[in-house]
């Protein structure tokens, strides 16, 4: 799998827990983010549509609430997997940018 | 509420409808916001331009193959369309007698007039030229000056020279040739409108014709044998390209033709156009079967309409039934 857009990656990281319904996603994913990334109805289940394409989330169980379906999901198995990918990778591209900030010139153990 | 969904593709409203509706209360409350609205309805139309998952790089050659057919269609709309600000043509009949005088041949159409009178055996052009075009300024035509083709362009050689009214243009030839004759052409003059209502067919139909395309991979995509159906959507837009491109030709001819020498450059002398004109393969020398390249247009859409047809979805619902 190759690179995902910041807000597929908030969305698999928030089911990484729990299942979750839309708003609950919506919600963990304006969480995980610090507010800078908010999620639309519209745009969140395009999303969860490919999602599930791919065999990457799955639905957990429906229920109705006041009349109203509530579908919630959850990471399956080759989502978690991609997410460590995907996690693994981010993370090997932060410890680079730290490297290399260490390396600039004038910074307290840089290169003078 | 419900009525927003339409602007969702039916894959998506059909798994996610309920949901969609349910977390925009969730968020917004009974009531949501026009904006909020607005935001659903944009986000279904994103969505409907969005190629699948898999088979992506197809559903973008199927998208790109669309865009262009569905460009040329649109531009053959828009291009008809503004045909009915066409000046009317006069008379061809009365046309050939004021310029030509007695005895001339004429035929006229909705969209283009001939008319030929024989000369006498061995009669100049020069001279013949001049009394059309004297006829023609008396009557309250601008005319051009006399120009004189010395028959290395292929055409015999002639005098010839062009008249106007703003609306009608006329093309007057006189042939040195065994039997010498004169030849009257007039078409309508292109209206202020033509362009932008071409170009806004055009871009209409780009846009319908991604859409569709786009649409038609998703259905592919989803298919149970999805091969055979690709393959027939493959060749029915290459199909379609065939007349898209041939028509977009001719109609960059029209636009371009400074002194068409046939039927004016005119695009719809002979009802729909969707492929090339008999002006644009005089000029660039092609096949003229291809004037009748619009029978590629239609195996090709029937080959795509097959292909949407057999194109049956294998996609599972989200949740199965319990047994």
């Amino acid at each position: 799998m190759g690179a995902v857009q910041e807000p597929t990656f908030l969305i698999l990281t928030a089911l990484a827990a729990q299942p979750l319904h839309g708003y609950g996603i919506i919600q963990s994913v304006a969480d995980l983010s610090e507010g800078e990334v908010k999620l639309r109805p519209g745009t969140l289940y395009g999303a969860l549509d490919r999602l599930a394409d791919q065999g990457l989330i799955e639905v957990e169980r429906e229920e109705a609430v006041d009349g109203r379906l509530r579908r919630y999901y959850r990471l399956s198995d080759s989502g978690a997997t991609a997410l460590t990918e995907q996690a693994d990778r981010l993370h090997r591209r932060a410890t680079a940018a730290e490297v290399q900030l260490r390396r600039r010139p004038g910074l307290a153990g840089g290169a003078l | 509420m419900n009525a927003l969904l339409w602007a969702y593709p039916a894959r998506l409203r059909e798994r996610h409808g309920a949901e969609l509706i349910t977390t925009l209360m969730d968020m917004s409350g009974e009531r949501p916001s026009r904006g909020d609205r607005w935001h659903l309805v944009l986000d279904g139309l994103g969505e409907r331009f969005r190629p699948p998952v898999r088979w992506r790089p197809f559903a973008l050659v199927v998208a790109a193959l669309a865009l262009v057919a569905g460009g040329a269609l649109g531009a053959v709309a828009g291009s008809l369309a503004a045909t009915s600000a066409y000046a009317e043509l006069p008379s061809a009949r009365a046309l050939a007698d004021q310029a030509l005088g007695p005895g001339a041949d004429a035929h006229g159409g909705r969209h283009y007039l001939d008319a030929e009178l024989p000369l006498s055996p061995g009669a100049p052009s020069g001279p013949a030229a001049e009394q059309v075009r004297q006829r023609l300024i008396a009557a309250g035509w601008t005319v051009s000056a006399p120009a004189v083709g010395d028959g290395s362009d292929g055409v015999l050689s002639n005098t010839h020279f062009r008249a106007g009214d703003g609306d009608i243009e006329l093309s007057v030839y006189a042939y040195d040739f065994e039997q010498p004759f004169v030849q009257l052409a007039g078409w309508p003059a292109r209206p202020a409108s033509y362009v932008p209502l071409t170009i806004a067919g055009a871009l209409l139909g780009m846009i319908a014709g991604w859409l569709l395309g786009m649409a038609l991979s998703h259905r592919i995509g989803a298919a149970r044998r999805p091969l055979r159906s690709a393959v027939l959507a493959g060749t029915g837009l290459t199909l379609l390209l065939v007349p898209s491109v041939l028509f977009t030709l001719s109609l960059g001819y029209y636009l371009g033709a400074t002194d068409p020498n046939g039927q004016g450059g005119l695009l719809h002398t002979r009802g729909i156009t969707f492929g090339a004109t008999f002006d644009l393969v005089r000029a660039w020398d092609l096949p003229y079967e291809l004037t009748d390249a619009y029978l590629y247009g239609l195996l090709g859409l029937v080959a795509v309409a097959i292909a949407a047809i057999l194109a049956r979805s294998a996609r599972e619902p989200l949740v199965r039934e319990a047994a």
